[in-house]
């Protein structure tokens, strides 16, 4: 079977989901990290 | 160790080399041979870049970090994920799709062959000898902690190795980076559910004892330049060093140059952008965890047994009187932590007690690293050796074996990757370039070859020799960092397009010797150099360009 060869257009979509996915996923871990210090830091 | 431990080890090794050069197809052309004939998937590419910048020294070192320092580390990271996203739409397609096995090939393509030459050179010799402090950090602390002579350490971790990219090429490194990066992702959650378990505090206490000495200060926002870990050097050196390290560094331009297109490159960038956050605060959240189970398990007073060894033969009696202080001063730091666990939320007094106590104990281990120093003559160095020992004699047996499994995983990858690129540069930037530019891909590829054993020989070398050199793992660290921004302004460069071969060539020259002169003339910290190094660059290249072009 030959090789399915990604289209542009899908890949830039995946490269647009992927950014918004980094974004939330950074916006969560550094929220959490910010938290955990206000909560625990003296 | 147990040698149920060693035999995961070995499985591993020899499952490493094999599978990698299993894998490995048509290498018998140098496209197949350093770029995979640009074949690879987003994820595998992905995995790898990760696992290259994933060195073994982060999994031995950064827990140590958190144990002694705490979460703050972390802001080196901040700049990473925008970094990548700048790099996704800008050097990557443009890297990708010139058809270049090299980033510094690009250069010539730009601007002329003494930009490229210069700019692969300063590589060969930033990465040349950074190959050997990657090897010797991993090598020191092995051969510490299991007492075997640092040249078999470095041995263990070198020759599969320099074998496996030696034969397999690119492919063979990304494929062992991808089960590197498995291993040593299941090996910290691993250790870090077995803390949990086996901590005498819950996870709540066990922050506050954390959070009483400071350790869980994860922002710092103050704008201090002489200050190695703030916000503003996380986001905007840190920037700017993950632009320059992703972005020019052949070691990380070749494994998205494997990729099938420029969208699979960003994609895999991405996924460094994605997870590189998340698992340098696990890593370090393992030696924040381990800070705390010290305060109620006691911990050796020095960490790196063989210095221990050195003092105790050396200076007997003097250490054992230390060891009494030390061990009344833990029972009393054991019960102010206590303390501060029952205390609740309103825990200011409990824990200003700790803190006296935690004080105390740095004062005798204090004493104690001041007699290594005496009795050694080498700065001590105790904080790598920190989570090794509690691996070794707190984790139950398989669990430790999978860890040092991971080191030697995270070793070998970052090396891998390091040599891979290191044989690419020689011989397309130089050999190619400028001996024999017109030989069979037969021929280039054996010369590639020769020129993986030379380097991974010569990086054994710096390794053994590095070892003996406590400060010069930082030495190389700050070496290549001021290389890096300069380069990195090379590169942006190249995408003005009034941008001239004679400002690129004086404007690197300039940038590197303006940060030459603020590493060692003033106290601004190492990820500052990378912002000044590319800005000089580019302004000086710029206006260089604009009077050429006005003499013209």
């Amino acid at each position: 079977m030959p090789e399915e060869i990604p289209s542009e257009g899908s890949e830039s979509s995946r490269f647009r989901t992927t950014l918004l996915r980094v974004i939330i996923i950074q916006v969560v871990a550094l929220g959490l990290l910010l938290l955990m210090q206000l909560r625990y830091q003296p | 160790m147990h040698w149920i431990n060693w035999l995961i080890v070995v499985v591993y090794v020899v499952w490493v080399v094999v599978d990698g050069i299993r894998k490995s197809k048509d290498t018998d052309t140098i496209s197949g041979y350093f770029v995979a004939n640009k074949s690879l998937s987003w994820w595998v590419v992905g995995l790898s870049v990760m696992a290259t910048q994933l060195s073994a020294i982060t999994m031995i070192g950064t827990p140590g970090q958190g144990a002694t320092d705490g979460m703050r580390f972390i802001q080196l990271y901040l700049g990473l994920p925008l970094a990548m996203v700048i790099l996704g739409v800008t050097i990557v397609p443009l890297l990708h799709g010139s058809g270049v096995y090299t980033a510094y090939e690009y250069l010539e393509r730009r601007f002329d062959a003494r930009t490229r030459s210069l700019t692969a050179f300063l590589f060969l010799i930033s990465r040349g000898l950074s190959a050997g402090a990657i090897m010797a950090a991993p090598g020191v602390v092995l051969s510490a902690v299991f007492g075997i002579p640092l040249v078999w350490a470095v041995a263990l971790i070198g020759v599969p190795t320099v074998i496996y990219t030696m034969i397999g090429g690119v492919q063979a490194v990304a494929w062992a980076d991808v089960k590197q990066m498995v291993l040593i992702v299941i090996a910290l959650v691993a250790i870090m559910i077995v803390l949990i378990i086996q901590m005498p505090v819950n996870p709540d206490e066990a922050l506050r004892i954390a959070g009483a000495t400071g350790r869980l200060r994860v922002f710092d926002f103050s704008f201090d330049l002489s200050e190695r870990y703030t916000f503003w050097s996380g986001v905007i050196g840190g920037t700017f060093l993950m632009l320059s390290y992703f972005g020019t560094d052949q070691s990380q331009v070749q494994r998205y140059l494997a990729a099938k297109s420029a969208g699979e490159a960003k994609s895999s960038l991405l996924m460094s952008a994605y997870w590189k956050i998340p698992l340098q605060a696990l890593v370090l959240l393992v030696g924040v965890g381990v800070f705390v189970y010290y305060q109620f398990v006691r911990p050796p007073l020095l960490y790196n047994p063989a210095q221990e060894a050195a003092v105790v033969a050396e200076r007997g009696a003097a250490y054992d009187a230390l060891q009494n202080d030390y061990a009344q001063a833990f029972t009393l730091r054991e019960a102010a932590a206590r303390a501060v666990a029952d205390a609740g939320d309103d825990a200011t007094a409990a824990m200003e007690a700790f803190v006296a106590r935690e004080a105390d104990i740095q004062t005798i281990r204090g004493e104690a690293l001041a007699m290594v120093e005496d009795v050694t003559g080498e700065a001590s160095g105790d904080t790598n050796y920190i989570f090794p020992r509690f691996v070794l004699s707190e984790l139950p047996i398989g669990l430790a074996g999978l860890f040092i499994a991971g080191v030697f995983a995270a070793a070998m990858s970052s090396i891998a990757a390091e040599l891979n690129a290191l044989s690419t540069a020689s011989v397309i930037d130089f050999y190619r370039r400028w001996i024999r530019p017109d030989a069979a891909d037969a021929h280039y590829l054996a010369v590639s070859k020769g020129a993986t054993a030379f380097w991974g020989v010569f990086a054994c070398v710096v390794a053994t020799y590095a070892a003996t050199l406590g400060s010069l793992i930082e030495v190389v660290n700050r070496f290549g960092s001021f290389f890096y921004g300069s380069i990195l302004g090379v590169f942006l460069l190249a995408m003005l397009p009034r941008a001239k071969a004679r400002g690129a060539f004086y404007g690197l020259i300039i940038g590197m010797a303006t940060v030459g002169f603020v590493a060692f003339g003033t106290t601004i910290e190492f990820l500052w150099q990378n912002v000044i190094g590319a800005v000089v660059v580019l302004l000086v290249g710029v206006t260089l360009s604009r009077i050429g072009s006005a003499e013209a």
